[in-house]
């Protein structure tokens, strides 16, 4: 039937639309449909990515099914189709945002120059040329960054951008993301006046400035920049002076319309010890967050980092290491170097075996694995609710709350599907789980008691 | 009267061929290696050799002619100045005092960021257990990461001996094995003890013998 032939395409056209780039390209695009005599058969390059589209995009694809031809199962297998082996397999590795079609060969000469081409005059910016936007990778956890940063590297000095403060726990790419816009900017106009700080060489940039009473030296320096980027502002807090010179040359630079960008590991009202003054003029321009990538996203980092070394990984080495190091992005790479050495020590080729030999010390060591029995106990406790009441029926916001965050905590703590958590929390549907997870995320979002809660929670859970 | 010893015992540069090396090649070779990554952590138990490879590592340092220095956050705090050097060495990061986290923290960007220079840290925990700072912790984390894997009994014994021999020592066998058994089992602590028979032996005039080394462990204050 003709309806089941175009049913493929008319799927991806949908999922491309639902899901990042990121996640299609990685997930969607390695398989290859072929139509059985009564189902759609779905092949997937291994079995890492069939278990994922089982877990993650089946129930979709599904549904799209019925909705676009009616009833028509699907069936998920590993391999090619039999009958057209002559169209090579989508290459599996994740490709970045980019325009899917245009040779990523191209793309990387095309980066190379990029880098060359930022000379001498780059080094006064302090940025980093390896932290551009073709090689951020992107996911949930960091798109809504990415949009705005890309907005403001397009027009610097844009009063509704102006300050961009992103905030977000430790190693997830904040300082990526901002030098990401100050090389933008920079190849743009190399004639601007660009710097990047970390909060901490500021502080100490002003002490050294009294003490060499060169002071006035240093305030013309910085109010006369185009775009000044501090990243760790935290670290200005409870320092008084530092805090009073940043205010003035905050205000210098917006007035005339010149970028500020900063970094915070927290929300601005969360700083403790900042100036009430710096914290609502933090808040004056936009305020963006970036959350922990997920699996794909971290598989995705690894392949994108491998290739920038000129590595081959295979996709199920990328997915095993991102499957068992969960932690943060620096984490995850440092996990990489290790493979690395080890395979370069040993002189072997990087496979799972050889991965899981390296990643033995570490996989031990975080082997401390989280079970949902402790997220239970320990939510349970902080909460001053019995443990029964994590399994119960009763639905009463003040033990509902907790249970749904326990939830949360489950699936981002544990490799648990949704089902099993559902399971361990007195049966319930995967669909409750899932609920459950968005509510805690959104109020996670509005709710800074809950934020705080949550976070707490997650750091006596890790240590 | 017992003689009187006149010290003379030269103090050995902990080398990287003195470290029995047997389950931590891989550990000597990344840091020795300049192609290898620039910012190192080896953690491990107590007495499993990891602040002999931090010396060691300094001292290879010091003979390629760079500028190193080794700081060890349990004694000492980090000094403003340590950014200076090229090749640093910081032990014992569990003990950091929060403000040298911060300096810590503070020479790693700046490493970072110079694009050249070196520093190998050391502690108890792996990174992610180590109570430090997050952005130092996960710092950390994004280098190059090693257990350094306690000796085993027979490494030990090996090591002893090599300690003996480089001191033209002549102990028999079956003292290292008593030491093994009825003394602090660490590394440092044996190497320390062979040294104090060498000095008994001396002023007392005898041989090192197992009934020797009963006789000093039984006078010698019991093992903390």
């Amino acid at each position: 039937m003709t309806d089941r032939d175009q049913f493929w395409p008319a799927c991806l056209a949908r999922l491309a639309g639902e899901l990042s780039s990121q996640q299609f390209n990685t997930w969607i695009k390695p398989l290859t449909a072929e139509a059985g005599e009564d189902a759609l058969v779905l092949f997937a390059p291994n079995r890492f990515i069939l278990q994922f589209i089982k877990d993650r995009f089946l129930a979709r694809i599904e549904e799209l099914a019925v909705e676009l031809v009616g009833e028509l199962p699907i069936e998920l297998r590993v391999g090619a189709p039999g009958k057209a082996p002559a169209a090579p397999a989508t290459p599996p590795a994740p490709r970045p945002a980019a325009s899917a079609a245009a040779g990523s060969a191209m793309q990387a000469q095309a980066k190379q120059a990029a880098v060359k081409a930022i000379g001498a005059g780059h080094e006064s910016t302090r940025l980093n040329p390896a932290f551009t936007f073709e090689s951020l990778v992107t996911g949930k956890g960091n798109q809504l960054a990415r949009a705005a940063a890309l907005q403001i590297a397009e027009n610097p000095g844009d009063a509704a951008y102006n300050p961009l403060f992103v905030y977000g726990g430790v190693g997830l790419g904040k300082t990526h993301l901002i030098q990401a816009i100050g090389n933008h900017v920079y190849q743009k106009n190399p004639a601007a006046k660009i710097r990047y700080i970390h909060a901490e060489r500021y502080v100490a940039d002003i002490m050294r400035a009294y003490q060499h009473k060169a002071f006035d030296e240093f305030k013309r320096y910085y109010h006369s920049l185009d775009l000044l980027l501090i990243d760790d502002i935290q670290f200005f807090a409870g320092k008084n002076r530092t805090m009073e010179e940043f205010f003035y040359a905050f205000n210098a630079l917006l007035e005339g319309g010149k970028q500020v960008i900063m970094t915070c590991d927290t929300f601005p009202r969360h700083i403790e010890g900042m100036d009430e003054r710096l914290i609502s003029r933090f808040s004056w321009g936009l305020t963006v967050e970036i959350q922990p990538p997920e699996l794909e996203m971290r598989v995705a980092i690894l392949m994108k980092k491998a290739e920038a070394d000129n590595l081959k990984l295979e996709h199920n080495v990328a997915f095993f290491i991102a499957q068992n190091v969960r932690s943060n992005v620096r984490e995850l790479e440092g996990a990489l170097k290790r493979v690395v050495a080890y395979s370069r020590f040993s002189n072997q080729p990087i496979t799972l075996e050889l991965v899981k030999e390296a990643l033995k010390d570490i996989l031990a060591a975080g082997n401390r694995q989280v079970t949902v029995d402790a997220i239970q106990k320990t939510v349970a406790e902080f909460y001053k609710i019995k443990l029964s009441d994590m399994h119960s029926k009763k639905r009463s916001r003040d033990i509902a709350r907790p249970r749904q965050i326990a939830m949360a905590l489950a699936k981002e703590l544990t490799p648990l599907s949704l089902p099993n958590i559902g399971d361990a929390f007195g049966g319930r549907d995967h669909t409750t789980v899932l609920h459950a997870c968005k509510t805690i995320a959104e109020l996670r979002g509005n709710d800074a008691d809950m934020a705080n809660d949550y976070d707490t929670l997650l750091q006596m859970l890790r240590n | 009267m017992d003689q009187l010893v006149l010290n003379l015992t030269p103090e050995p540069l902990p080398a990287f061929d003195s470290f029995v090396a047997e389950r931590n090649r891989e550990v000597v070779t990344a840091l020795i290696d300049p192609q290898a990554e620039r910012f190192l952590y080896l953690w491990g138990e107590p007495g499993s050799g990891k602040s002999h490879l931090l010396q060691a590592w300094i001292a290879h340092a010091e003979a390629l002619g760079r500028a190193s220095i080794y700081l060890d956050a349990r004694v000492d705090r980090l000094p403003e100045f340590a950014r200076e050097a090229s090749f640093i060495a910081v032990d014992h990061v569990d003990e950091l005092h929060p403000d040298d986290q911060i300096t810590l923290f503070s020479i790693y960007n700046s490493l970072k960021e110079a694009g050249e220079g070196r520093l190998l840290m050391a502690g108890r925990r792996p990174p992610m257990a180590l109570a430090l700072r997050d952005d130092l912790r996960t710092r950390i984390g994004w280098g190059l990461v090693f257990e350094v894997k306690p000796l085993s009994d027979d490494d030990k014994l090996a090591a002893l001996a090599r300690h003996a021999e480089s001191r033209q020592l002549a102990i028999p066998d079956d003292v290292f094995r008593y030491l093994l058994t009825h003394w602090r089992r660490d590394l440092a602590s044996l190497v320390d003890m062979i040294d104090l028979l060498d000095r008994y032996s001396l002023a007392l005039r005898r041989p090192i013998t197992v009934p020797l080394v009963k006789n000093i462990l039984q006078t010698t204050s019991s093992p903390s």
